[in-house]
């Protein structure tokens, strides 16, 4: 008999190969967070206006979606790209050198491309209108979307954990108040009740995913509540109490660490995947990360027709990163859910 | 009767706490509502502006008890004869796709609920919950691609005068559609579905009926009903909530549309309004729930 390896094992149990594929997406997103942009030759701020709408460097990735119209209209626009930069070009010289470069301005785009080849730098996944890397963009993304991400997390779990554990271990009013306060935000819709706070505060991406971690406050309160109601009945939290134990530490440790942290993470990331699904939207709709920041959705909504007009890069590319990030996350916790699921039934 | 009173006693007190809760977040946040909009002393006034906000509140509600939800801050119509204008297309949004997502996800709900380890019923979870975890406005943005690009067939304007089967069809199928397989609904209802299925596949009744040889899918609609109806009451908010999104993407003239407007211009008066009429709907569906499982379900009546 061939001996299996822990890492097969881990695969054959329940949800291993979700977790893997979570994981591993999870982890790229993290690292594109803390790294930034450190590690790409170009930043999300540069504009590299000599190379306006560049598409993907590998070839099978230029033709991969490009229609012969596309390729039509990128030959146009190429052309009426130089056209305007032969405009804009001497109109800065004049400005700067007064004259110094005289007439020579015009061969100089032609020879602007051969220089960022001999630099070696390359816009791997093309560029957008402003002539930004979106390799660049992708990564500023990451970090817009997993910050406000955590900041609903920390509002939904550090609310929604100790109303649950209350509303499950005291029973009574506290529960009912609880249950009161949660049905009345679930009447709520999800996505109006942050638009009215939009309309109402400033619009900040801060502001707003604080409103959609309390708007998942039901959620995770719902779900320890009644786990707790269960547990709070068992023989180890009776003895507890019979050990005079103060209610802060059956509640904190013997009920929620010692029983509720596995539902505690797979919430943590089935609300990452939720809250990067709104901070997408709420950019698409305008009301999330403004422009001269980078969010994924406020990419898609700013080259809304390009895909139409042959440059899907610029906004497949998003799509693709959107996805796969909630994907990674609902996975994830889906797949430690299963996990949970399975041994709690073993 | 007493619980009847009971539950409508709770729908009207959750509609109180709703309403001072929309109100809250609109007024006591920092800023001069009159003063953002540059409001003359006379609109302030009809929107009673001028009140301290205890009154204000309770004025406000009054008025919309009585379906005068004010004037709109940014051009003065009327803002309930503005919902009434965009209400009807939206509703039909609404219930369009309900009705599209409950048609896909209870045949494949039942299958896997029935089969749950097969591999076309693993196959239907893993898919079914990858489509509907990809955002709608990506979805959106996939399918308006995808039958510009290939049909060049791009309906945008609504079907105006008289009913022809077409073009209406045009225009509303791409929206339903979006709503029906994005926004997370029809996940949600797979998988509530095939659970509820297990459960009743496993229950006792549905043995003995087996071994009498009786027709069993009359036990297992009996038994469906309350947590299909459940679900729906659920995701009637999400359902609600996407609406914003699809109806921004297909240009769309309903509601959600409208409050997205009404928020990009700060419309304080408009945007209480849609979303006190939401979730005024919202809490009528949970309202018929209760009441259906009341009936349904004589161990309630206690």
């Amino acid at each position: 008999m061939k001996q299996r390896g822990p890492f097969r094992l881990f695969l054959k149990q329940p949800g291993g190969w979700r977790i893997l594929a979570g994981g591993v997406i999870v982890f790229l997103l993290a690292m594109a967070t803390i790294t930034g942009s450190a590690w790409t030759s170009y930043k999300s701020e540069d504009l590299d206006l000599e190379n306006l709408l560049v598409p993907p460097s590998a070839g099978w990735l230029k033709r991969l979606m490009t229609t012969e119209e596309g390729l039509r209209v990128q030959e146009q626009n190429k052309a009426g790209g130089r056209g305007q930069l032969n405009h804009v070009r001497p109109a800065n010289a004049d400005d700067e050198d007064l004259g110094f470069l005289g007439n020579d301005s015009a061969p100089e785009p032609a020879e602007t491309p051969k220089a960022t080849e001999a630099t070696g730098k390359t816009h791997v996944l093309g560029t957008d209108k402003n002539g930004r890397d979106m390799l660049a963009l992708l990564i500023a993304g990451a970090r817009n979307c997993f910050l406000p991400g955590l900041v609903t997390c920390a509002f939904a779990l550090g609310l929604g954990v100790p109303l649950g554990l209350f509303a499950g271990y005291y029973g009574g009013r506290v529960r009912k108040i609880v249950g009161t306060f949660n049905s009345t935000i679930l009447s709520l819709p999800r996505l109006v009740l942050i638009l009215v706070v939009i309309c109402a505060l400033e619009p900040n991406v801060y502001y707003t995913m604080g409103v959609l971690g309390a708007t998942l406050i039901p959620r995770v309160s719902e779900l320890i509540a009644t786990r707790v109601r269960i547990l709070s009945n068992m023989g180890f939290i009776l003895a507890a109490k019979e050990a005079a134990l103060s209610d802060f530490k059956i509640l904190y440790r013997h009920l929620f660490w010692y029983q509720n942290r596995a539902v505690f993470f797979i919430q943590f990331s089935l609300i990452m995947a939720e809250s990067i699904l709104v901070e997408t939207t709420l950019s698409y709709l305008q009301f999330g990360t403004k422009p001269p920041e980078v969010s994924w959705g406020n990419i898609i909504e700013g080259s809304q027709m390009s895909f139409f007009s042959g440059f899907y890069w610029i906004t497949f590319f998003p799509a693709v990163a959107i996805i796969l990030a909630i994907l990674g996350f609902f996975y994830l916790g889906d797949g430690l859910n299963a996990r949970l699921a399975w041994k709690e039934g073993r | 009767m007493r619980i009847i009173a009971k539950i409508v006693g709770f729908f009207a007190g959750s509609m109180l706490l709703v309403s001072l809760l929309i109100f809250a977040i609109v007024h006591l946040t920092p800023g001069d509502i009159a003063e953002i909009h540059n409001l003359s002393p006379s609109t302030a006034h009809t929107l009673h502006l001028d009140r301290p906000e205890a009154v204000q509140y309770v004025l406000w509600l009054r008025d919309c008890l009585m379906l005068d939800f004010g004037i709109s801050m940014v051009n003065g119509t009327k803002v309930s004869a503005l919902i009434a204008e965009y209400a009807p297309p939206t509703l039909l949004l609404t219930f369009g796709s309900l009705f599209l997502s409950l048609l896909i996800a209870i045949p494949l709900g039942v299958y896997r609920g029935l089969r749950p380890v097969s591999p076309l019923g693993k196959f239907i979870s893993l898919a079914v919950y990858t489509l509907s975890s990809i955002p709608v406005f990506v979805l959106g943005y996939i399918v308006l691609a995808v039958v510009f690009g290939f049909f060049h067939f791009f309906v945008t304007t609504p079907p105006e005068g008289e009913f022809h089967f077409w073009p209406w069809l045009s225009y509303y199928s791409l929206p339903i559609g979006v709503l029906a397989v994005g926004n997370g609904t029809i996940g949600e209802f797979v998988r509530f579905i095939s659970l509820e299925v297990q459960n009743v596949n496993g229950a006792m009744f549905i043995k003995a009926a087996r071994a009498r040889g009786s027709r069993l899918w009359k036990h297992f609609f009996r038994s469906m009903i309350l947590p299909i109806f459940n679900i729906i009451v659920t995701n009637m908010a999400v359902l609600l909530g996407g609406l914003v999104v699809v109806e921004r993407i297909f240009n769309f003239h309903g509601l959600g549309w409208l409050s997205w407007e009404a928020t990009l211009k700060r419309d304080f008066s408009v945007i209480m309004g849609i979303t006190l009429v939401m979730a005024f709907l919202i809490r009528v569906f949970m309202l018929a729930n209760d009441l259906l499982a009341v009936w349904l379900d004589p161990r309630m009546r206690e």
